[in-house]
């Protein structure tokens, strides 16, 4: 009795390493046990997981003789052990099949009908073992998945019903009160700001790039507030923004057209939209990720509007206080600075405020200012203040200098020299920023290396006193020219060849951190197929 | 092609096969492949190397005194440090050339092994005192008390025993190199390593390596001394030991043997290793030396020795007392040591430190309007 509990015990224990290495994957596929092989039922693992990579439902399986009530029992399997969003289960007990499909996409394309006379029969029809079964499932869902996202990429974007639709999901991830609430965000949005706001859906892109694609889609599409399509139904340089993502390799573009342009610069879509945007994406949150997008298209189209289109810009002065070739050189010279000290300097001069604290808030507020490390100066007629963001300004901004530089930007503001007062702000402060950081350690350095070096020569002079050494070579005996060598042969034993990929070393891309780099403000355009011109900015998900 | 079945691959060590397409040797197991001569020289080389495990044999012990020769010898004993040296008459009141002791005994000398040759004393007591002052100028680091305060105590000409060997080195070594060359084609970075054996063979001839035979002697400060110029070596006479002190060997030819054998091995392999250019890694595999016409000569060799005492310590040096050649370790004035390198440390340190706070302040205009 004692013996069989034992052996009952290391039986026990030798399964437990074997069910905790198993919980640590998805588990999709349950079956009785020794009903597969541990190979088989890997490899049906792998053939799930592939599914659920390619076409974002996952698949389940699972067989219970001892189930009796399918129906709760799938309900009890699905809190149990499904945590995608969507899935397919097919559960089998002794006598009955069921299937449950859940989340929206699945349900969209799995429906009572698929399940039952397209994905059910060939699992039936299969009379080999097990594993060879359940493959035929997982085919089939794949095959059903893959024949429902291929067939709308024919069809045209717009073309259903001759009704302009601002969000377009021909995917079916959003759900149609989410779809219907956004397309009227949208339209609204656009009617009131004159300009196309849109958002769409496709599974794949058709082998052009996300943003031919894209602009594309706009010009084809006909989009573009103000603009006319001609017999097409093509229109060129309309006035809109297009968000558009491809579900196939989780692409994305947004693509600018027209005063699109104007209101939504390179920086502001890689600094203002795409920051906030990005992370609903790559969590699959759609309805999230558009809402995100129209509230900021919102506030930038109102920044737009107010005549400050949101782009990289540090300098603030009322109209006609500088020239453009003053403002550009000083937003480059500033520019410089921040690569060289990795502080930016903001300069604003606002004449008729009366807290100045109120700019600077607003600056914040609107994300204009996005550096970790900044010095704010901000001036009024009467008086200035700065503000510090960051150790590194905050180390550096000692309260001394910040009076001397208010005292001379003031001084200079008050004759009327707003250049002089930015040249001054913008120079002083380099000075105080390159002053400080006179490296102690370079200087430590220094004097280790010199405490180092000094046992050179003194080490020469020491060894001069001591000159009684043991020989250990005999060259001074060997007799001239009495070495001869009698063999000097190479025998070649065996050559050994490896090859590898070459890789040819590539420059990374840059312009992806935000604000880094040397000044470029505006927005980048480029001439789409249609010959209109757009901007914006592409990449995955 | 018959013997060429029997020939063991280089590589891995199994049987090699001939394959008549491509005329060449090559190993089912490894891969490899070789010419049948490259073969040849290597079974040859194989073969040369086990011979070379016969070295020929060193003469034991240099010949007797003949009776009379010795007549005029005694043997002095230090009751101090127990060290013998032989010389004639002249030397009866002198101190021990070993530790300066004054009270020194004399023996009657009677038969000794006899030196086959003697390099005789060209500098003299003179020479010494003059190599002494030399060698103590132009040391910045020397304790200047020293030159000041030292007391030279006493300068004694001194026979050494030398054992000289010659012999003819043949030499054996197989290094295995690789080389590699590296090209990128049709996309593909390919890396082609091949393996070589590599065989060499030489002969060298060494002449007259000195070594040191007392055991009295310091063999450092004996091998400082070198070179000495053998040419002028005359065959021994007993007049040659006129005024000076002659030390007998105590450290045998066959002991003596081992160290001439580490040196001319050193010499031997840098030689050797120096034909395996133009490979991008060499390491040894195995090497064999053998000895032939060996020839080992008993010497005695002219050294002065100069004891100096200074702070109740006693300090050795030697001269060559055929070239003049000087040497001998000397006190270093510690003090002055670390004042120099304070000096120094603080000049290269303050330098950099200068150097780093310019190039910061000039660093500074960057990023101006």
């Amino acid at each position: 009795m004692k013996r069989t509990l034992s052996l009952l015990l290391v039986a026990l224990l030798l399964l437990l390493p074997l069910s905790a290495a198993r919980a640590d994957d998805a588990q999709r596929i349950y079956t009785p046990d020794g009903l597969l092989s541990e190979d088989q039922h890997a490899r049906l693992e792998q053939r799930a997981e592939e599914i659920f990579g390619s076409r974002g439902v996952a698949p389940y399986y699972f067989f219970d003789l001892n189930a009796t009530e399918l129906i709760p029992y799938c309900e009890t399997f699905i809190r149990e052990h499904v945590s995608e969003e969507n899935a397919i289960i097919l559960g089998l007990s002794a006598k009955q099949y069921y299937f449950a499909v859940i989340g929206d996409a699945a349900s969209a394309v799995l429906t009572d009908d698929v399940c039952d006379n397209v994905i059910y029969p060939p699992y039936s029809e299969v009379r080999d073992d097990p594993a060879s079964k359940i493959l035929a499932y997982l085919d089939a869902v794949d095959a059903a998945l893959q024949a429902e996202t291929t067939v709308p990429v024919t069809q045209a974007p717009t073309e259903n019903d001759g009704v302009k639709h601002y969000a377009v999901d021909q995917m079916g991830l959003l759900r149609e009160t989410d779809l219907d609430a956004l397309d009227e965000r949208l339209c609204e949005l656009s009617e009131t700001y004159r300009c196309d706001v849109l958002a769409a859906i496709v599974p794949s892109l058709g082998g052009k790039t996300a943003e031919e694609f894209a602009d594309d889609y706009f010009d084809y599409g006909g989009y573009g507030y103000g603009a006319t399509p001609d017999a097409n139904g093509t229109t060129v340089n309309g006035d809109g923004i297009l968000l558009l993502i491809s579900m196939e390799d989780r692409d994305f573009a947004i693509s600018t057209s027209g005063y699109g342009i104007t209101a939504f610069t390179d920086y502001g879509i890689l600094n203002y939209i795409e920051p906030s945007v990005l992370p609903y994406l790559r969590s699959d949150s759609y309805r999230d990720a558009f809402n995100a997008y129209a509230d900021r298209c919102e506030e930038l189209l109102k920044m737009a509007r107010d005549g400050r289109p949101f782009d990289l810009n540090r300098v603030y002065t009322p109209d006609g206080a500088l020239t453009d070739s003053q403002w550009l050189t000083a937003n480059e010279a500033i520019a410089r600075v921040y690569d060289s000290s990795d502080v930016a300097l903001y300069f604003l001069y606002d004449p008729d405020a009366t807290d100045l604290s109120v700019p600077i808030d607003r600056l914040i507020g609107e994300k204009r200012l996005q550096e970790s490390n900044a010095v704010v100066f901000c001036a009024n007629e009467t008086g200035s203040t700065f503000r510090l963001i960051g150790s590194a300004a905050v180390s550096k901004f000692l309260e001394k200098d910040r009076n001397a530089i208010a005292n001379d930007v003031t001084k200079l503001l008050r004759s009327g020299d707003c250049y002089g007062a930015v040249q001054t702000f913008v120079n002083s402060s380099t000075t105080v920023l390159n002053r400080h950081p006179l490296n102690g350690f370079l200087i430590f350095l220094a004097i280790v290396a010199g405490a180092l070096f000094a046992f050179i020569p003194v080490t020469a002079m020491k060894r001069q006193l001591t000159d009684v050494n043991q020989k250990f070579d005999a060259d001074a005996y060997l007799t001239p020219s009495s070495f001869l060598l009698t063999q000097n042969s190479d025998v070649l034993l065996n050559t050994h060849t490896s090859r590898s990929v070459h890789v040819t070393p590539q420059s990374s891309s840059g312009g992806r951190s935000g604000g880094g780099g040397s000044f470029h403000s505006g927005s980048s355009t480029h001439t789409s197929s249609s010959g209109g011109s757009h901007g914006g900015h592409s990449g995955k998900f | 092609m018959a013997q060429l079945l029997e020939y063991k691959c280089p590589a891995c060590g199994a049987s090699l096969q001939f394959d008549s397409g491509s005329q060449q040797v090559v190993c089912p197991y490894c891969d490899s492949s070789f010419s049948p001569q490259s073969l040849i020289d290597y079974d040859a080389f194989l073969k040369q190397d086990a011979a070379n495990a016969n070295s020929e044999t060193w003469d034991k012990d240099p010949e007797h005194w003949e009776k009379d020769e010795a007549s005029g010898l005694n043997i002095y004993v230090c009751s101090a440090c127990g060290g013998e040296v032989l010389g004639d008459d002249t030397l009866a009141s002198a101190r021990c050339p070993f530790c300066d002791n004054t009270v020194i005994m004399k023996r009657q000398f009677t038969g000794e092994w006899k030196p086959d040759l003697v390099l005789p004393f060209q500098l003299d007591r003179e020479h010494a005192m003059e190599g002494f002052r030399k060698h103590l100028f132009g040391k910045k680091l020397l304790n200047k008390a020293f030159r000041s305060e030292s007391n030279v105590q006493e300068i004694k000409g001194i026979y050494v025993p030398f054992w000289l060997f010659s012999s003819d080195i043949r030499t054996n070594a197989r290094y295995s190199g690789t080389r590699s060359r590296a090209w990128t084609s049709g996309g593909y970075d390919y890396v082609e390593t091949s393996r070589y054996a590599l065989l060499r063979s030489a002969d060298a001839h060494f002449e007259r390596i000195p070594v040191d035979g007392s055991m009295k002697m310091n063999d450092a400060l004996m091998d400082s001394l070198e070179p000495f110029d053998f040419s002028k070596a005359v065959d021994f006479q007993t007049a040659y030991l006129s005024g000076y002190f002659a030390d007998r060997y105590d450290v045998d030819a066959e002991k003596s043997v081992e160290r001439a054998r580490t040196r001319f091995g050193n010499t031997i392999g840098r030689m050797m290793s120096s034909t395996t250019a133009g490979f991008s890694s060499v390491s040894l595999e195995t090497s064999t030396t053998s000895e032939h016409n060996n020839k080992r000569e008993y010497a005695l060799l002219p050294v002065w020795l100069l004891h100096v005492s200074w702070k109740n310590k006693l300090y050795t040096f030697a001269m060559n007392g055929q070239t003049g050649k000087f040497v001998g370790n000397l006190p270093l004035d510690k003090g002055r040591y670390w004042k120099l390198w304070a000096l120094y440390a603080l000049a290269i340190g303050g330098g950099l430190s200068a150097l780093i706070v310019l190039l910061h302040f000039l660093g500074m205009g960057g990023g101006c309007l």
